[in-house]
């Protein structure tokens, strides 16, 4: 049976509305895009949002995840048992927590990771691995690695690899498994990890005590103030015992560490997308504008034989309701699909599991509504006006007034009299239809608005992670395990062909004593000499080191937020490396970013760092500067200089390419540019659809004026020429109002980001070639949603456009 | 037993055939329209009164306002003063047509009048049973089988039963009219109105379509209609004329024929027409042209194909105009005016035949050589003038200018200028066309047309929808060209224009007519075998006819 056998459309009217939509197939898609693509934008990110705020509660919950964690110094298993009896905890255990490097084979580059020493595995409560493939315990010389590395190192489970021990040494290690671990910090960035029994950490050479404390709390485990307070509880037990706490860490039970910062970043995704629902609901006004400009005449035949203005709105109505649904059918199962990929990708980098592909009752429901609500309230001005035309002006199709008044754009365009004539037509032409070029100029301007202001973005985000490499300067950065003599160190490093020259660095941890407050803020100081180039921090206040500073600090613009009233000039008690508290001046206030906020950074001078340790003429950390700063050679040397001291005996904890540092920062920001930078490419569809229909709508209803020109003289080339040159009009204006309302859109969109990144305001740069991209863009997408319409309309002969109706 | 008048028309049967109770009563009905050039009267106060079961026609040229009173009987438009008011033969209740509102308006119409219009007006989606149900639909007498049934049964009574299934476009003018009359008939309404419903069809088609008329008259219908086709006059019950707004008894001739009606009707009408404001000036005396062949047609056929079937529109015309020529092409609507204007200007190819312009093939160039061509050699003025409304009259006429680049560019607004100035549009240089009147922008596009000098000005029913004063400007216009020795063509069905040119071409259904006038013309053998085919020229794509 056909649709049109169906009795339900039986009735001629419904009939009519059926055809509407099947004769008119390429009319119907267009409108069926415009409204699927925002609602499939926003359905998409509804269902990622969804389904990441309830699998990321689910599967962290179900890993068990600590409630309290302690960096502190070397304790044993009978701490653990005290602590255990503790009120308020319910569940305590101590993990080793090292830094080792690994690597697949001689030669090949070597990864650092964070090596987790355990008892028995099979035994944690704690932070339970989800076991993704291979063995969920590692076994004596065994290496269980999270599943995050695989893909980097290309491993598979019970391959070999090489662990490089504390003294230079290497060791090889079956991997035998691979996990998800939802204790790691720092999401997509953070160093892998990888679990090994504490007798296979003593076979590494390493001290087996533990390191950290991992802790559930009893009571209520998703009170944070309770937690807090336990915590507090730990802490001064800790401090008792003269220990010194490095890292302190708080959490809820549900709450993943990074849902806040995942979802705030899906926020602003779905509030583009809600824009882009609205850039399709002015494109679906316009064409329904059109539409019903086109069926004007069938109005007012409808009319004649007796239909009434509610009958006829009705009946268009019904054509929007059924433009709707099927947009429904395209954009639920498409954004179902699409949403559940996008959070199970951005799961992947959290080490979150989601559960099975499903559909979001809520992420259906909102599409239902605004698949709805927007087109019907796009349609209902065109609609209302439409039926309410009298029936002589529909049959004789005179949709102009003669008697309009003067606008400010028609004595613009009275001024460009001077124009030739061809190029005058199309230059009035694109002011002919307000209404609708104005629709047309909403679209295209916000997505060049928003794709500029993406760009601006980026340019602050690369800024940013720039800003991050300033402090970063060397080619190398060589991290030992303890104090090295430099003229020992340098001399291995500078027997490399291209070391230019090596500055020794030292680092020391400490606390600064608040007034009035028990617990300090901790602080690690890293000591550059005085006149170092290869550290050059963006200075918000004061000055940076000089050579004739002594307890002088340049400390990171976070203590302001730790330290109620610090200012520049200030004299703050720090106890530095355990001794005694002393006073030290703050001389700057450097920005940095620090988007755990665990620690506060300062960097103190050399020489006092070193007298006041006792490390004179000695480093922790080299930085090495060669003559080539390409990635590749700082690869290169990296490797080698890590031969070179492991060769030589000295404990090397980490030697990486400089450019390391930032490309795994930029890496993470490349991941939400690329979101963004979709849906601003996604939004410029929207508007680059909008432009071609209004194209063809102008060039439909000039049909005639079309074969007229071709009557008095004009060419294929002068029709096309004034067609494209109407698109790139529309297309321009548009660049000029999307670049000035960029601005607005770039701040806004900076903080939302810089605030869920870091915590804290990023400055904005703004990016020439986002403007200088969106112009050709908008101008080739002018050019393209014009050279069809145009097309058509050289290719029409006087006889068809005279016959035109 | 309705009897036919020998003579064209007979005056007793207005009086014998009227019944008391009128079934619209129009009381000085007055409609003015508000144009950029200000106000202007389409009907002035008009007071008649139209009977049940009677077959009125209402005759008038072009532009006179018999559409425009056709729309304020049948509420499709507001009137500016006046009343309308209709009596239902069911109950003699009164409605006051002219008081109701858009909705009030649809319901009445839906229930008490059916309307057919010269261009069908058919949904071209629905196919036919379809459009005939669909004013049941809207007036809520829909039932699914009886409906149909009835749409059926009108279908096969206007003798198109068999294409009931079909969409509009797959049928011919003819049949679409068919349609359009099953459409009006199917809520069984009192009265029809029908305007110009044989307008665009060929004789035998146009016969057909009136005699179902005839035939719903002999019903007990009332049937309104208007025309401008003068043959239809003695078949009508009762013939009113309306001339420039106002409606009057027809004036007969000494042999009972009613004058032709037109802006040119007759010499005798010149007097009158003078009083208009605008004196006729006939081309006699025009300076010396020279007898070169401007334009050769040799057996030119034309023939469309469609869904609906071949259809001849051209049957073989052999044709020579001169330099210098003023000529009138005169024909009904649908004897192939318009597609023999198409083959003259090279807007459309003749299936088969010649064409020679100048001395070129212009069939041999593609589309865009030919607009060049056409622009530098040939003015072509549109009966809706088609002046480009984002362009001033200046600009319009500077345009052709630029497309073919001619003229320094320096000199185009002078030039631009004295072509107004010859129309009397210089004070008018700088405003858009839509505000100045309908006569203005006739008079700015034969401006246009004369923008790049060209040898040959086509115009294709030029004052087709201009009041009289108008009309006569534009004529005018016309003389003074020729006179300056420019080719004129205008293509009309105003049979009085042709006493203003050099020479008539009558048409017929695709035929040269008046070949005994004209030694150069002639019919091909081929072209005097009729097309059997009852297909109408506008389900073609034929401008104008």
């Amino acid at each position: 049976m056909s649709a049109l056998d169906n009795p339900a459309i039986e009735r001629p009217r419904w009939r009519k509305i059926f055809l509407d939509l099947w004769e008119n197939r390429t009319r119907t898609a267009l409108v069926i895009a415009s409204i699927a693509v925002g609602v499939f934008a926003l359905g998409t990110i509804i269902t990622s949002y969804v389904i990441l705020a309830e699998d990321m509660e689910v599967s962290y919950s179900s890993a068990q995840p600590a409630n309290i964690e302690f960096n502190i110094p070397p304790f044993d298993q009978s701490f653990v048992a005290t602590l255990a009896k503790m009120d308020g905890l319910e569940r305590v255990e101590g993990r080793h927590r090292a830094v080792m490097r690994i690597s697949k084979d001689e030669g090949a580059t070597w990864e650092t990771l964070i090596v987790i020493g355990m008892e028995d595995y099979s035994e944690s409560e704690i932070f339970v691995h989800e076991l993704v493939d291979g063995a969920s315990v590692p076994g004596r010389r065994e290496i269980l690695l999270e599943n995050r590395i695989r893909q980097d190192l290309n491993i598979e489970v019970g391959q070999s690899l090489l662990v490089q021990l504390g003294n230079g040494t290497t060791r090889e290690m079956p991997a035998v498994g691979f996990v998800q671990d939802q204790g790691v910090r720092g999401g997509p960035n953070a160093q892998p990890h990888a679990y090994v029994t504490l007798n296979t950490l003593e076979w590494m050479g390493r001290d087996t005590r533990f390191n950290q404390i991992v802790a559930t709390v009893s009571g209520d485990s998703n009170d944070i103030a309770h937690i807090d307070a336990v915590a507090d509880d730990v802490e001064e037990r800790l401090k008792k015992r003269d220990d010194r706490i490095f890292r302190r860490w708080t959490g809820t039970t549900r709450e993943h560490p990074m849902e806040s910062t995942v979802l705030a970043v899906l926020g602003v995704l779905g509030a583009m997308g809600g824009l882009m629902l609205i850039l399709g609901g002015s494109l679906i006004a316009n064409t329904l504008n059109a539409l019903l400009a086109q069926h004007l005449r069938q109005i007012g035949v409808m009319k004649l034989v007796g239909a009434h203005s509610r009958q006829i709105t009705g009946m268009y109505l019904l054509l929007i309701l059924a433009f709707s649904f099927l947009a429904l059918c395209v954009s639920i199962p498409l954004s179902s699909w699409g949403g559940y990929g996008l959070a199970n990708y951005i799961a992947g980098l959290l080490a979150v599991t989601v559960q099975g592909f499903r559909f979001i009752p809520l992420s259906i429901m909102t599409q239902v509504i605004i698949a709805v609500l927007i087109p019907l309230a796009a349609g209902f001005i065109p609609v209302r006006s439409g039926s309410r035309t009298t029936v002589a002006r529909a049959i004789s199709s005179n949709m102009n007034s003669g008697n309009k008044r003067e606008t400010f754009l028609d004595r613009v365009g009275e001024s460009l009299a001077w124009l030739s004539r061809p190029i005058l037509l199309s230059v009035r032409n694109t002011f002919r239809k307000r209404g609708r070029l104005g629709l047309t100029l909403f679209t295209l301007t916000m997505a060049g608005a928003i794709f500029i202001a993406v760009f601006n973005v980026r340019q602050s985000l690369n800024e940013f992670i720039d800003s991050i490499g300033d402090l970063f300067l060397a080619d190398v950065i060589v991290d030992m395990e303890r104090p090295y003599r430099t003229d020992k160190v340098s001399q291995i490093i500078n027997e490399l062909d291209g070391v230019e020259y090596i500055e020794p660095w030292l680092f020391s941890s400490g606390e600064i004593q608040i007034a009035g407050e028990e617990n300090g803020e901790p602080v690690n100081m890293l000591a550059p000499p005085a006149d170092s180039e290869l550290v050059k921090p963006q200075i918000r206040e004061g000055r940076w080191l000089l050579p004739t500073d002594d307890r002088a600090i340049v400390i990171a613009d976070m203590a302001a937020e730790r330290i109620p009233g610090l200012q520049l000039g200030d004299t703050i008690p720090i106890e530095v490396g355990g001794d005694r508290e002393e006073g030290w001046e703050v001389v700057g206030i450097f920005a940095f970013p620090d988007p755990d906020g665990d620690t506060i950074l300062a960097y103190a001078p050399y020489e006092t760092i070193a007298k006041q340790s006792g490390f004179v003429n000695q480093g922790t950390s080299f930085r090495v500067v060669m003559d080539d700063h390409s990635m590749a050679a700082q690869q290169l040397a990296a490797r080698q200089i890590n031969d070179m001291l492991d060769a030589a005996g000295f404990q090397v904890r980490n030697v990486e390419a400089a450019k390391m540092t930032t490309e795994n920062a930029a890496e993470a920001i490349g991941v939400l540019v690329t979101f963004f930078m979709t849906m601003a490419l996604l939004t410029a569809v929207v508007g680059s659809i909008g432009l071609a229909g209004t194209m063809s709508m102008n060039v439909l209803e000039r049909t005639r004026e079309i074969g007229v020109m071709r009557a008095i003289g004009a060419v294929d080339t002068e029709i096309m020429r004034t067609v494209i040159l109407e698109g790139l009009s529309i297309g321009f204006i548009s660049w000029v109002i999307g670049a000035v309302l960029s601005f607005p859109i770039s701040v806004g969109l900076l903080n939302i980001i810089s605030e869920a990144m870091i915590n804290s305001p990023m400055p904005l740069y703004f990016s020439v070639s986002g403007f200088w991209i969106w112009l050709l863009g908008v101008l080739a997408l002018a050019t393209l949603a014009s050279i069809l319409p145009a097309r058509n309309a050289a290719r029409l002969t006087i006889r068809e456009v005279l016959a035109y109706e | 037993m309705r009897g036919r008048s020998t003579a064209f028309f007979d005056m007793a049967k207005i009086v014998q055939n009227q019944p008391q109770q009128p079934l619209f009563q129009l009381k000085e009905v007055t409609k003015i329209f508000s144009t950029g050039a200000g106000d202007f009267t389409a009907l002035d106060k008009i007071t008649m009164d139209i009977y049940p079961g009677e077959f009125l026609g209402i005759i008038g040229k072009s532009g006179a306002g018999k559409s425009t009173l056709l729309n304020m009987i049948s509420g499709v438009a507001r009137i500016t003063s006046g009343e309308v008011n209709y009596f239902s033969p069911a109950d003699g209740s009164q409605h006051a047509i002219h008081g109701l509102n858009q909705n009030q308006l649809a319901t009445w119409r839906g229930k008490h009048v059916g309307i057919v219009y010269q261009s069908f007006e058919l949904l071209p989606m629905l196919n036919l049973v379809d459009n005939v149900v669909l004013p049941q639909d809207f007036a809520g007498f829909f039932q699914r089988r009886k409906s149909r049934t009835k749409a059926r049964e009108l279908l096969e009574m206007v003798e198109i039963g068999e294409h009931s299934h079909k969409i509009p476009a797959h049928i011919s003018g003819g049949q679409k009219q068919r349609v359009a009359i099953a459409r009006a008939l199917v809520n069984d309404p009192q009265v029809i109105v029908a305007d110009e419903p044989t307008g665009s069809l060929d004789t035998k088609t146009s016969n057909n379509i009136f005699s179902i008329f005839e035939k719903l008259v002999a019903q007990g219908k009332t049937v309104v209609m208007v025309t401008h086709d003068m043959n239809l006059a003695d078949r009508f019950d009762r013939v009113l004329q309306i001339t420039d707004g106002v409606v009057t008894e027809p004036e007969l001739d000494e042999n009972g024929k009613i004058y032709a009606v037109g802006h040119f009707a007759s010499e005798e009408d010149e007097e009158a027409e003078n009083l208009k404001g605008v004196k006729l000036e006939p081309v006699f005396g025009q300076k010396e042209t020279k007898k070169e062949i401007a334009i050769s047609l040799k057996d030119v056929i034309k023939t469309y194909r469609g869904p609906a079937g071949e259809f001849t529109a051209l049957k073989g015309i052999t044709l020579d105009f001169n330099y210098g020529d003023f000529v009138a092409i005169v024909g009904k609507s649908g004897s192939g005016k318009s597609t023999l204007l198409n083959m003259l200007t090279g807007i459309d190819h003749p299936t088969s035949g010649e064409v020679m312009i100048g001395g070129e093939r212009i069939y041999e160039m593609t589309e865009s050589q030919r607009a060049k061509w056409r622009g530098l050699n040939m003015g072509i003025v549109f009966q809706f003038f088609q002046l480009l409304p984002t362009l001033t009259l200046l600009e319009n006429v500077m345009l052709p200018m630029d497309y073919c680049d001619v003229f320094e560019r320096s000199e185009r607004p002078q030039r631009a200028y004295e072509l107004l100035e010859m129309v009397g549009l210089t004070a008018e240089a700088h405003k858009m066309p839509d505000s100045l009147s309908t006569g203005q922008q006739q008079s700015a596009a034969i401006a246009r047309s004369m923008a790049t000098d060209p040898d040959i000005i086509v115009a294709d029913e030029p004052t087709g929808n201009l009041d009289t004063r108008s009309a006569n400007t534009i004529i005018n216009l016309f003389n003074k060209l020729s006179a300056d020795g420019k080719t004129i063509l205008i293509v009309t069905h105003d049979p009085g224009l042709t006493r203003f040119t050099h020479r008539t071409i009558t048409l017929a259904d695709g035929l040269v007519v008046n070949r005994e006038d004209e030694p150069e013309l002639s019919v091909t053998e081929e072209s005097k075998v009729s097309s059997t085919e009852p297909f109408s020229a506008v389900q073609q794509p034929v401008p104008g006819d």
